[in-house]
């Protein structure tokens, strides 16, 4: 591959991650559910992160059980951490051909050092297709017509992602020791894009007809709790602690009972339905946390500057009644 | 970036289209039926030095070329060692999660795009997805405990990407899935594989169906992804550009046959509607040029544009699809001889030239 | 113009509209007032406070967090393995090894300002060239400090000895690898002074960082490491330097004699301010052991409004922040 000349290069030998001595297998803890199967992790969520941002948020969804205890550099999972900033409602450029709507252009990046294998600075298919999933997600819930011949930039920025497996099942070499098999984690990043940038768009103050929440459901063959015909369905799958044969994503719209967004793959089998509702479930629970982090966003800004911004709010809270 | 974009259609227009989708039953422009497929023209084995090829050509004029070549690869020494770890029964169970993304490559040229541009990346995406399902394609490639094949599917369209190219590459590519043989194994057990070169002796990839004698147990078949659009309370199947530029909804459904001869559903995916870039109209309340009501605020517009929601001129929908909407959707495509069966039996009956 | 609020009441914005509209009239009238005040309510001489956090990311060897008011950065810093016997142009074993690491390209920082930090910055374009160029500086801050030690990235070998019969020999040591770091810089927001914030986050990283215990395997013919945390090591780094960036904002134009113009030296600009002026200032401070403070790097770009006199105070000012950093250094 040709040297990227506007970045600092890697030495010209070429680096290789480091190899690992085989860890005795006692030490080696797979994490494990504590939480129900119909619990979601603990969310953290907060807007107005960015200042120089029209809106931004930051999501973040720590791991269950702590890393550090097992004396092992290798962390044993991951938590999720995503910012997002909005940007725009701006005019577009002058050259640019006249658009009706607002333009919503989305951009998802993972952070060089969010994964277990380091990532190059371009951003690669499978970026380029969260991407792809947010917008459909978002498009649906702007609503675009209120801003003719303007634009709109969400940009999110993952700075820790969900991995994929459990790095310790497979030998050292193999993509399922980096994390990376079956694209599990991605559909968890994606729902938490979804949330976050729900809130980023809210903090920027664009008309919206809901408010857009992410929520991921999976099938598991664990043994144990056979359910449903020997099939699990888990609400917030962290991919590490389970086998996940099926899962599904939704962007769910709480107060229209819709789904802007459904993306679902694996072995599903007769399960469709409930991996559906499974995910509106996680949804739900995802959007009591982005309405109070709304709510408390509001409130402050309101408590702070009042007069002018207080009847903007008030503005805002009539279109979104009239919609809604 | 999208090739759908810049709908040549007027705010009238679209609202007449809507309002004849959406009638019951709904009236489609060319007078299909809701569920109902376009005419195709398709025929397989088109390439002789692939082991397996589909041409599928659309009533609207798109065209496309799948071509399908296998090559022998090691298994990763690495993940035997994993499959070893487990239990052996499993062996020959669910293949490993982390190879089985690995073994088939999908290509998709489209005339016009760069390779990384959204559309292609997005459509080998979703085929790959529709291929992985629950890992049975992984099974079929694995030749033994050393060794697997590795498919090459390198689908290229003919014609501009007129309408979303999506259904018609999904159903090419489950032609020349259809019609790919593999040359027979004579090596026994792990040993490094040999192949016999009569190529009349070669297996189909997927077993075709009159080989089967006994016709009891019916074949598992590739998947084919369709494209299903909402509009008011009908849902139609393979939606025109004109039809994609009114929907509420647009969803791809990845339907395939499994053992037991049932249509299931192995991916599912929403896509984005072209309706929500269209330009909507102008209520004649607010219409200026015919002096009634010339004056009106910013404000007092936005609140008689939301007033008339999409009722006499036409909106851009907003919002998504209810749960209800999408079971019947997946319903409808996995129903007993429904579209989905329809669809595949057709292809099922293409011969090679 | 900052007098002329005896016009119409048509004419009176609110702050933020006169900010937007005309910056540099708006900082000046800030400025002028008996105790220059800046639009963001600090002095002149007045900086921003770090506030530094570490270790919270999972996947890297050493992570930082910075903030410097509303400026954030996040550095990891990622260590992988660069073999001897990949290097196509080993330096000669005569180079000194404070150059070694130079030489070897065994740091490579990159800031990455496309995260939606800024509108100004928008993904989707290759890296701006203010963000290559701080990428630049923090590499050649890196170097000229000589803040790593080549030893510390070292992984060496002893051969056993050979030949019996001569057991006098002294075994033989040879280098068979180097730890490489990577440092991803990215700017999560964006509000002036970037340089500063960016070298805190890649210096409380650094200190930060544990490095597995790495050895050559003879049998395997590669470097092996061990996974437990017990056994990896720290990087020891030398002094600490600091920079501190200063703007310089001048009435001064070619349309007015330049007696009549006034300065202002604003010590860490914020992303208003960056706009308003030409000139920059950056003086980087080490300090030694014997608490002597010794100005490392000297950079300056633009203008001609600054002498000797005020580098000098802004040099002192530097030698101040430089405690500043260090104690929110030594907190995390």
């Amino acid at each position: 591959m040709q040297a990227d000349r506007r970045r600092a290069n890697a030495p010209a030998g070429g680096t290789a991650p480091p190899f690992f001595a085989t860890i005795p297998r006692e030490s080696l803890k797979r994490p494990t559910r504590t939480r129900k199967p119909d619990e979601h992790r603990k969310i953290f969520l907060r807007t107005g992160v960015v200042p120089s941002a029209s809106g931004s948020a930051y999501y973040e969804v720590p791991p269950e059980s702590d890393h550090t205890s097992d004396g092992l550099l290798i962390p044993s999972s991951s938590s999720l951490k995503i910012t997002c900033t909005v940007h725009g409602p701006r005019p577009l450029p002058r050259n640019a051909q006249f658009s009706p709507n607002l333009l919503l252009t989305t951009n998802v990046k993972f952070a060089p050092f969010a994964t277990r294998q380091r990532r190059g600075y371009v951003r690669d298919a499978s970026e380029r297709d969260l991407g792809v999933h947010l917008e459909t997600a978002l498009r649906g819930v702007v609503i675009a017509d209120r801003w003719p011949k303007s634009a709109c930039d969400v940009v999110i920025t993952i700075l820790e992602g969900e991995e994929d497996c459990f790095w310790g099942s497979a030998p050292q070499g193999s993509d399922a020791s980096k994390g990376k098999a079956g694209g599990w984690g991605m559909m968890g990043v994606l729902a938490g894009c979804i949330t976050v940038a729900s809130a980023a768009i809210v903090d920027a103050g664009i008309d919206c007809v809901d408010l857009i929440s992410g929520g991921v459901a999976a099938k598991t063959t664990s043994l144990g709790a056979a359910t449903d015909g020997g099939a699990l369905i888990l609400l917030d799958p962290a991919p590490a602690e389970h086998d996940i044969s099926a899962a599904c994503v939704v962007g769910y719209l709480p107060s229209r009972d819709e789904l802007t967004e459904i993306w679902m793959k694996g072995g599903v089998g007769g399960h469709s339905e409930a991996l559906i509702d499974g995910a509106v479930r996680s949804a739900t629970l995802a959007s009591t946390v982005l309405a109070e982090a709304v709510k408390e966003a509001a409130q402050s800004r309101l408590g702070v500057s009042g007069g002018d911004d207080a009847a903007n709010g008030a503005l805002k809270g009539k279109d979104t009644a009239m919609t809604g | 970036m999208a090739p759908y974009a810049n709908l040549p259609l007027s705010p009238a227009e679209l609202s007449y289209l809507y309002s004849s989708l959406a009638q019951d039953p709904p009236i489609r422009p060319d007078g299909r039926s809701a569920t109902q497929f376009r005419p195709l023209i398709a025929e397989s084995n088109i390439l002789p030095s692939a082991n397996g090829s589909a041409r599928i050509c659309f009533i609207d004029g798109t065209e496309a070329v799948v071509g399908v070549k296998a090559e022998v690869e090691q298994t990763h020494e690495n993940h035997l060692v994993a499959q070893n770890d487990t239990r052996d029964g499993e062996r020959t169970g669910r293949p490993d999660p982390s190879s089985a993304g690995s073994w088939f490559e999908i290509s998709i040229e489209i005339p016009g795009l760069r390779d990384d541009d959204a559309l292609p990346v997005f459509l080998a995406a979703m085929l790959t997805e529709a291929l992985l399902g629950d890992g049975e394609l992984t099974l079929k490639l694995r030749i033994n405990n050393r060794f697997h094949w590795r498919l090459y599917i390198d689908v290229l369209l003919l014609s501009q990407p007129l309408s979303y190219p999506l259904p018609l590459l999904s159903l090419t590519t489950h032609l020349s899935l259809l019609s790919t043989r593999l040359p027979a194994l004579i090596s026994e057990g792990d040993e490094d594989p040999l192949f016999s070169d009569d190529w009349e002796a070669s297996t189909f990839l997927y077993t075709q169906p009159n080989s089967n004698a006994a016709g009891k147990l019916h074949q598992s078949k590739p998947p084919i992804t369709l494209l299903v659009i909402s509009a008011g309370e009908n849902i139609i199947f393979d939606p025109s550009r004109d039809e994609l530029a009114v929907a509420e909804a647009v969803v791809a459904i990845s339907i395939r046959q499994n053992l037991l001869g049932h249509m299931e559903v192995v991916a599912l995916r929403t896509i984005d509607a072209p309706s929500r870039l269209t330009a909507s109209g102008v209520p004649r309340s607010l219409d200026a040029t015919t002096g009634t009501n010339a004056s009106v605020s910013n404000a007092d517009a936005q609140a008689l544009r939301e007033e008339d929601e999409g009722q006499s001129v036409w909106r851009p929908p907003r919002g998504g699809i209810n749960r209800a909407k999408l079971s019947q959707m997946m319903a409808t495509a996995t129903m007993e001889n429904g579209i989905g069966q329809e669809v595949m039996g057709g292809l099922a009956g293409v011969q090679g030239s | 113009m900052a007098n002329g609020m005896e016009a119409t009441p048509m004419l009176l914005f609110s702050p933020a509209a006169f900010a937007k509209l005309t910056p540099v009239p708006f900082l000046q009238a800030h400025l002028k007032q008996p105790t220059p005040t800046r639009p963001n309510g600090r002095s002149a001489q007045a900086f921003r406070q770090p506030t530094v956090n570490t270790g919270s990311l999972t996947h890297s060897d050493g992570s930082a967090v910075v903030r410097v008011g509303n400026t954030a950065v996040v550095c990891g810093v990622r260590a992988e393995m660069l073999l001897a016997s990949d290097i196509p142009k080993p330096p000669p074993t005569s180079a000194a090894p404070e150059h070694c690491i130079e030489e070897l390209g065994l740091l490579v920082p990159n800031l990455e300002l496309s995260t939606g930090c800024s509108p100004a910055h928008l993904p989707g374009n290759p890296p701006t060239s203010l963000a290559q160029s701080l990428s630049h500086r923090l590499k050649s801050l890196l170097h000229s400090s000589n803040i790593l030690d080549i030893n510390d990235l070292r992984i060496d070998y002893t051969e056993p000895a050979t030949d019996p019969d001569v057991p006098d020999e002294e075994p033989k040591t040879v280098t068979k690898a180097y730890w490489t770091l990577y440092l991803d810089v990215l700017c999560i927001a964006l509000d002036g002074n970037a340089f500063d914030a960016a070298w805190g986050a890649v210096v409380a990283a650094l200190r930060n960082t544990l490095l597995p215990k790495a050895w050559w395997d003879v049998d395997h013919e590669g470097i092996v490491c061990s996974p437990l945390a017990s056994e990896a090591h720290k990087l020891s780094l030398k002094d600490l330097p600091i920079p501190s960036t200063f703007a310089v904002f001048s009435t001064r134009s070619p349309l007015k004699q330049d007696e009549d113009a006034e300065t202002w030296v604003l010590a860490d600009p914020d992303g208003f301010e960056e706009a308003a002026c030409k000139e920059f200032l950056t003086v980087a401070i080490t300090q030694g052991r014997n608490g002597k403070g010794s100005i490392l790097k000297l950079e300056k770009e633009g203008g001609r409004c600054i002498g000797a006199t005020e580098i000098r105070q802004c040099a002192k000012l530097a030698e101040a922040r430089w405690s500043e950093w260090e104690i929110a250094l030594r907190g995390s």
